[in-house]
């Protein structure tokens, strides 16, 4: 099962799109649009009355909030999570599980009269379990000479919490810690991005939850939208949580030896 | 017994079989039981119609390995498929990139895919795979990125043993793929679509009938139709979707 989510700020219009069907192109008509928000220790769950088409849900900025997530399902799969008492997030369903690609909706940005930019984004049940960390490049997919470079993270944990957890902006060469921010669980995280910390060797880094980072980049009103893989992506043999550990082990020998 | 079922399984004809009658595929023909192997996703790049492609990577021998010594290599391929030329880069700590445009393949302005190789003399056992980012700009403009999504290409650590059309291919032309946006109210949708196989495949889109011989591209325009179904006999056959609306652009993977 996958979970979708959008952003909201002041300078950009989001769009979700929620296909109502998989990639091999099934449908299944009955499944509705649902909003999940952790709110006092508990998850909110309700209907979204958004536009829609025979094909798609849309969800523009005015249904979103940057604590929302949304899923489809039936109104009987909402039983799930009360049987928990509303503490924990569930698999509702298995509409969303595909394979060998995912079930994606479309996260779009637009800049008030200029360029938009959009990729297929999904969140998978099988993260929202785990704890870990990011580790993600900042100069693949910023621009030093853009006018304005952010980050998106987006969390979704399975407890109802919006608890607070260190990002930080690593020189791997340098050994040195640039920055620190905090940022929180379940959630869709802005973090502006001074053009000087985009350099090949600066690396973010979370040190208890996993996330998506998504790069945003605007120049001249053109904008790009893309997220990175997580490190373990780029290795295929039996050694890639090894070296995967083993680098992020060094990240925070480096976060440890200083006091930030 | 399970042992052997599964040894057969995965043998050549094995494979083969699987494949043809769709019984658990191998999307692809890769043995992820090799060592010391680069696998390349297939990079489609555009300098036709004033577009420039900007290629970020990252090198992952140094970085998952600490091979400073490695070496990068990219190699570059018409609509055809026909060579057109390789550049190797040295000294790349972390990560670097690399402007597409006609100057730099030579006056060459039309589109096609390329292949990114990592290569050492040193035995790590391991195999990587790059499926780093591809900027997509039109008329200077700020690039829209998209990453890599299939792979396609194998060669080993030495640069030796270059293996292309490694995604997985059905006998019948009846994988369907429909990518899950909705094209609304654009210009245009251009579908950049490369045949990962080993040999020819068919597809159509959105009923318009292809064929194309292994690692070779087209661009399809979809003009302002609203979804994209994509039916072929490749498992994997995700095209980069660019849409075009007052003379901007966006592209990522469907």
């Amino acid at each position: 099962m996958n979970f979708f989510f959008s952003f909201k700020n002041n300078f950009i219009q989001s769009r979700l799109t929620i296909p109502r069907f998989n990639n091999s192109g099934q449908y299944q008509n009955s499944l509705k649009v649902f909003e999940a928000k952790a709110d006092s220790n508990l998850w909110k769950i309700n209907e979204i009355n958004c536009d829609f088409n025979e094909n798609f849900y849309f969800i523009d900025e005015s249904l979103t909030n940057n604590d929302s997530i949304f899923f489809l399902a039936k109104e009987e799969n909402i039983e799930l999570i009360k049987k928990n008492n509303y503490s924990k997030l569930v698999c509702f369903n298995n509409f969303t599980s595909t394979h060998p690609v995912e079930y994606r909706s479309n996260l779009k940005v637009t800049v008030f009269g200029g360029g938009f930019s959009s990729y297929q984004s999904d969140y998978p049940f099988s993260m929202i379990g785990k704890k870990g960390s990011i580790l993600s490049p900042l100069s693949n997919l910023l621009n030093k000479k853009s006018d304005k470079n952010i980050i998106l993270i987006k969390n979704i944990y399975e407890e109802p919490i919006h608890e607070a957890f260190n990002l930080y902006f690593v020189d791997l060469i340098a050994k040195k810690v640039l920055r620190k921010d905090k940022i929180l669980t379940n959630f869709t995280n802005e973090i502006i991005v001074d053009p000087g910390l985009i350099e090949p060797n600066i690396y973010i880094f979370t040190d208890k939850y996993l996330g998506i980072p998504i790069y945003l980049s605007i120049k001249s009103n053109h904008i790009s939208f893309e997220h990175t893989h997580p490190p373990h992506h780029y290795i295929l043999s039996n050694d890639k949580f090894k070296k995967v550990s083993e680098i992020k082990k060094e990240v925070h020998e480096i976060i440890n030896s200083q006091s930030i | 017994m399970k042992s052997l079922i599964r040894n057969l399984f995965n043998t050549k004809i094995g494979v083969f079989f699987r494949n043809f009658f769709e019984v658990r595929p191998k999307y692809f023909l890769l043995d992820f039981n090799d060592s010391n192997l680069s696998v390349s996703d297939a990079f489609f790049w555009r300098t036709d119609s004033n577009y420039k492609t900007l290629f970020k990577f990252t090198n992952l021998l140094n970085f998952f390995y600490k091979d400073k010594e490695s070496q990068i290599e990219i190699i570059f391929y018409d609509k055809n498929n026909k060579f057109i030329k390789k550049i190797t880069k040295e000294n790349v700590l972390f990560s670097d990139q690399l402007l597409i445009d006609k100057f730099f393949l030579d006056g060459i302005e039309d589109y096609g895919v390329f292949y990114i190789f990592h290569k050492t003399k040193k035995i790590h056992n391991s195999i990587i795979r790059n499926s780093c980012y591809l900027g997509y700009s039109i008329n200077n403009s700020l690039p829209s990125f998209v990453h890599g999504n299939v792979c396609v290409t194998t060669k080993n650590f030495l640069g030796t043993d270059f293996k292309a059309g490694i995604a997985g291919r059905s006998f019948f032309k009846n994988q369907k793929y429909v990518v899950q946006n909705y094209f609304d109210n654009y210009d245009k949708t251009e579908l950049l679509v490369h045949n990962p196989c080993a040999k020819k495949i068919s597809f159509s889109i959105n009923e318009l009938n292809f064929m194309l011989n292994s690692g070779c591209s087209v661009i399809v325009d979809i003009g302002t139709d609203t979804k994209a179904h994509i039916i072929s006999n490749c498992y994997l056959l995700r095209p980069i979707v660019i849409n075009h609306k007052l003379g901007f652009i966006d592209a990522y993977h469907g």
